[in-house]
């Protein structure tokens, strides 16, 4: 009687095992192709967010957020650059809607703390830095993407409008005008 | 200024390279120090470069192992929720039913309900206007916050708060 018992505990346990393995999708990435691909490219994913809200705090919350809707969305991308482009899309849409959530959380460019927390003592870029955060944060948050993405990610025009969800023939225009006002915001002419 | 400049690309390369302005042709050095749209584009391009050195080995990011279990584990949770799911819907369904029904035997047994009813579908007709009114804006006042909030938030993804000076 004890035996049958154990016996159909058991069963019952693989059953609902087996039930919530059918349950779960499986994701179209593996971990291994997964692990490879998060090791590429999160740091830089993490830096875009922290860049574009001006937030580390909400880039650290949106980092898992970003990478388990990609996961979810379960596309299947034809290269390296259509997956990267896929993730900084669904990154800029979480920023989008943090900032919705929580307009109580603006660009603080004395909250610069990059330096501080690398423990590193690096005076004149520390200086430099603290000026291009201040500089950022004159700059509208879709412009600051724009920028972010052409100039340290090297997305080109077509791939920005894709991510940003913007018209691809106007890029050039727009990158030129917030690159511009960057400019002058970092020669400090306005 | 122009919005082009055939040198643009090249500069663009160096600075994203890290080879601006020592590694850069001393031509293209030359061309820069005179042309507006290359010196903003090196001093963009080596100013956002520079801070993306910094920025990313700062980052506190989790392990990748960690952030694949967490999005099995989730991913898991919410499809024994979406199995769930019909089963609420038809518990929430038969309540629903059975409150109608209660409702219903209440409303027909009841004198005082009765009444109450009767006199306000004749409060309701004699003012038809102010109640239709009423009616309008209970309808379209969440569209309007939802309209206001929409077209305030475009073209902007976050905090858009300018310091002074």
């Amino acid at each position: 009687m004890f035996r049958d018992a154990a016996f159909t505990d058991v069963r019952r346990t693989d059953v609902r095992r087996m039930e919530l393995d059918e349950l779960a999708p499986a994701f179209v990435m593996d971990e291994e192709a997964f692990r490879a691909f998060y090791e590429r490219t999160a740091r830089g994913v993490w830096a875009y967010v922290a860049r574009v809200t001006g937030d580390r705090q909400i880039a650290d919350d949106l980092l898992q957020e970003t990478y388990y809707r990609f996961l979810r969305a379960n596309a299947v991308h034809d290269s390296e650059k259509h997956r990267r482009n896929s993730l900084y899309k669904i990154a800029t849409n979480l920023a989008k809607d943090a900032r919705r959530r929580s307009r109580t959380h603006p660009f603080d460019p004395a909250g610069d703390e990059i330096e501080a927390a690398a423990g590193r003592d690096h005076g004149p870029v520390m200086e430099r830095n603290t000026d291009f955060t201040r500089a950022m944060a004159h700059l509208k948050p879709r412009e600051r993407a724009m920028l972010w993405l052409a100039y340290a990610e090297g997305a080109s025009h077509r791939e920005i409008a894709d991510v940003l969800g913007l018209n691809p023939a106007s890029m050039k225009l727009l990158l030129f005008r917030a690159r511009r006002k960057l400019a002058a915001f970092l020669r400090g002419k306005r | 200024m122009a919005a082009a400049c055939e040198f643009e690309a090249e500069v663009l390369a160096a600075a994203m390279e890290s080879r601006w302005p020592e590694g850069a042709e001393p031509q293209l050095r030359e061309h820069v120090s005179t042309c507006g749209v290359c010196s903003e584009a090196a001093l963009v391009a080596c100013t956002i470069g520079g801070d993306r050195d910094t920025l990313r080995p700062a980052g506190a990011i989790p392990d990748s192992g960690r952030v694949w279990y967490l999005a099995q584990l989730r991913a898991r949770r919410e499809a024994i929720a979406a199995a769930d799911r019909p089963i609420t819907i038809v518990q929430t369904m038969a309540l629903a039913c059975a409150t109608g029904l209660l409702g219903a035997c209440f409303g027909a047994t009841s004198g005082w309900f009765q009444a109450t009813v009767e006199r306000l579908t004749a409060l309701v007709a004699s003012h038809a206007l102010l109640a239709a009114g009423t009616v309008v804006l209970v309808l379209l006042l969440p569209v309007a916050i939802y309209v206001a909030i929409q077209q305030e938030g475009t073209g902007t993804i976050s905090g858009g708060r300018r310091p002074a000076g």
